[in-house]
């Protein structure tokens, strides 16, 4: 005899594992601080990329004026500057990133512990159907 | 109002059972409309700009992945602009690989905001996805309709001054690097465009949160004075020259076009709001409760027809009969709209359908008082499916 309450139930599981249970599975089988360091290091590791890129062509901007120069200026003073530039983006973006992805696993561990009460409501269906037999 | 919910109904039935389609034709014309705007606009690798590859493409797209769709997309771009300039190819490559590595790395949801924003405004209709963004999105929104924005300037300050930066020689020119570096980073228009829709969209979702009455109406007339307040502001401090006029005409034609996503995404009945308490072992609850506006399709019971056994020869009692389709009054808990469906046939057993059309009380009954029609065959088909599942334990 068909259940409705349960075909219902084993729908709306069926249609989060097809969705958001794969993505939330692999972000939830790690603990909190690994996955959130983990992505800090593929931010860091972006956001250097974006960095060069940015620099090399703020570089090429100004190449004329940058090559006349750089025999006259304080290189220090301007790596200096450089590497101060790029302390305060990459502080910034990795805040936000530990933000972002510290609600993204809050999220993700929330719909889970839904998902396994349903599953564990989907078993007491099962049990209750056995014992009516 | 109650016809709107009917066809409101009707549609979203319809878009619930040909889903399977409908999404591959929709991302097919999004696809489609986004790359015959970049091809009108920078179409200079001309066979990349032909209608058969275009096509070709957009049918790819209604496939792919739409975050494979718009990384597509983007190596069509640079394709056109390499023709145009390499100057102009590194500078649009390097915007995209530091967009791509900081942003659409961890916001990839808001793919089809990226997309429909510069279509939006390449149309002529740009303020209607701050506040749509505001409504179904998130305030990562906010990051995506802001470079939809700055994409559409880059493309359009491309194709306006495309003599200008055009070269020929093999051979980088800082000229033409730093033109268009000077033209996309100094655009006050665009940043003023950009700062105005990043605010609305977080104006319209903070406000269309709040549990209050009519939150959607009110998070849309805010998104609409932000939009205004916004451009103006923005034009005085960063020197833009964006026109108000237009502006406030192009927010007029916005808040229409939400208010018909408000009536299909959230339309609530806020005349039959619910509160209630009440307790379990852990906590005290205080809800409300908002019934939506919602029709419920209901199908019209069509032609009974008897299923005749070998045994039997068919008799005058066991002709087919038209049921008489039995009209609830709408009711303020429930309201239901009877429909034509196709003729849907209720197969009975021969001693089923006599008594169905003499009306006599189901053997089940024992002696209480007659019963309606259709509770007499659904009794009747529950005694049948309990023998068979006797019939089957044993």
């Amino acid at each position: 005899m068909l259940n409705e309450e349960r075909i219902k139930l084993m729908t709306r599981m069926a249609s989060y594992e097809a969705t958001d249970g794969k993505k939330n599975t692999s972000v939830a089988k790690h603990f909190r601080s690994d996955y959130v360091t983990l992505e800090l290091i593929k931010a860091i590791i972006c956001a250097t990329v974006a960095f060069m890129v940015v620099f090399g062509a703020y570089i090429f901007y100004d190449f004329e004026n940058f090559m006349t120069n750089i025999y006259k200026m304080d290189l220090f003073a301007f790596a200096g500057r450089i590497a101060r530039a790029y302390g305060y983006f990459l502080v910034t973006y990795c805040v936000i990133v530990y933000v972002a992805f510290s609600i993204k696993y809050s999220m993700a561990k929330k719909n889970l512990r839904k998902y396994f009460n349903n599953l564990k409501t989907l078993s007491t269906m099962y049990d209750n159907d056995e014992i009516s037999e | 109002m109650r016809e709107l919910l009917v066809v409101k109904a009707h549609i979203k039935k319809f878009v619930g059972k040909n889903d399977v389609f409908i999404e591959p034709i929709l991302r097919f014309l999004l696809a489609y409309v986004a790359l015959n705007q970049i091809s009108s606009k920078i179409g200079f690798f001309t066979k990349l700009a032909s209608k058969p590859v275009v096509l070709i493409v957009a049918l790819a797209g209604s496939f792919l992945p739409i975050n494979l769709t718009i990384v597509i997309m983007a190596l069509m771009v640079l394709a056109h602009l390499y023709k145009l300039s390499l100057e102009v190819t590194l500078v649009v490559l390097a915007i995209f690989v530091v967009l791509f590595l900081l942003y659409f790395r961890f916001a990839s949801n808001d793919t089809y905001a990226a997309i429909l924003t510069p279509v939006s405004c390449f149309m002529g209709f740009p303020y209607v996805l701050p506040i749509s963004m505001g409504l179904v999105g998130s305030p990562a929104s906010m990051v995506t309709v802001a470079c939809g924005v700055a994409f559409y300037n880059i493309i359009h300050f491309i194709s306006v001054n495309a003599e200008a930066l055009r070269t020929s020689s093999k051979s980088l020119s800082v000229d033409v690097f730093r033109t268009t570096i000077e033209g996309i980073v100094g655009n006050r228009d665009m940043m003023v465009l950009a700062v105005a829709f990043a605010a609305t969209v977080l104006v319209v979702y903070i406000i269309r949160r709040l549990p209050v009455n009519y939150a959607w109406f009110i998070a849309i007339a805010a998104g609409a004075a932000t939009l205004i307040v916004g451009v103006a502001g923005a034009n005085s401090v960063l020197g833009g020259h964006v026109n108000v006029g237009s502006t406030f005409i192009g927010v007029i034609l916005s808040v229409i076009i939400n208010l018909v996503l408000q009536f299909f995404c959230f339309d609530l009945d806020y005349q039959r709001v619910e509160k209630v308490q009440f307790e379990d072992d852990e906590y005290y609850y205080y809800v409300k409760a908002v019934p939506k506006n919602d029709i419920q399709l209901k199908k019209k019971k069509a032609a009974v027809k008897p299923v005749a056994s070998s045994a039997s020869k068919p008799t005058a009692a066991s002709r087919p009969m038209k049921a008489v389709p039995v009209k609830k009054a709408p009711s303020l808990e429930e309201e239901t709209v009877f429909i034509e469906e196709d003729n849907e046939e209720i197969i009975l057993t021969e001693s089923e359908a006599v008594e169905l059309i003499h009306s006599r009380p189901v053997t089940s009954n024992k002696g209480q008082a007659p019963v309606s029609r259709a509770e007499a065959v659904r009794r009747a088909q529950s005694e049948r499916l309990a023998k068979e599942r006797m019939n089957r334990n044993q």
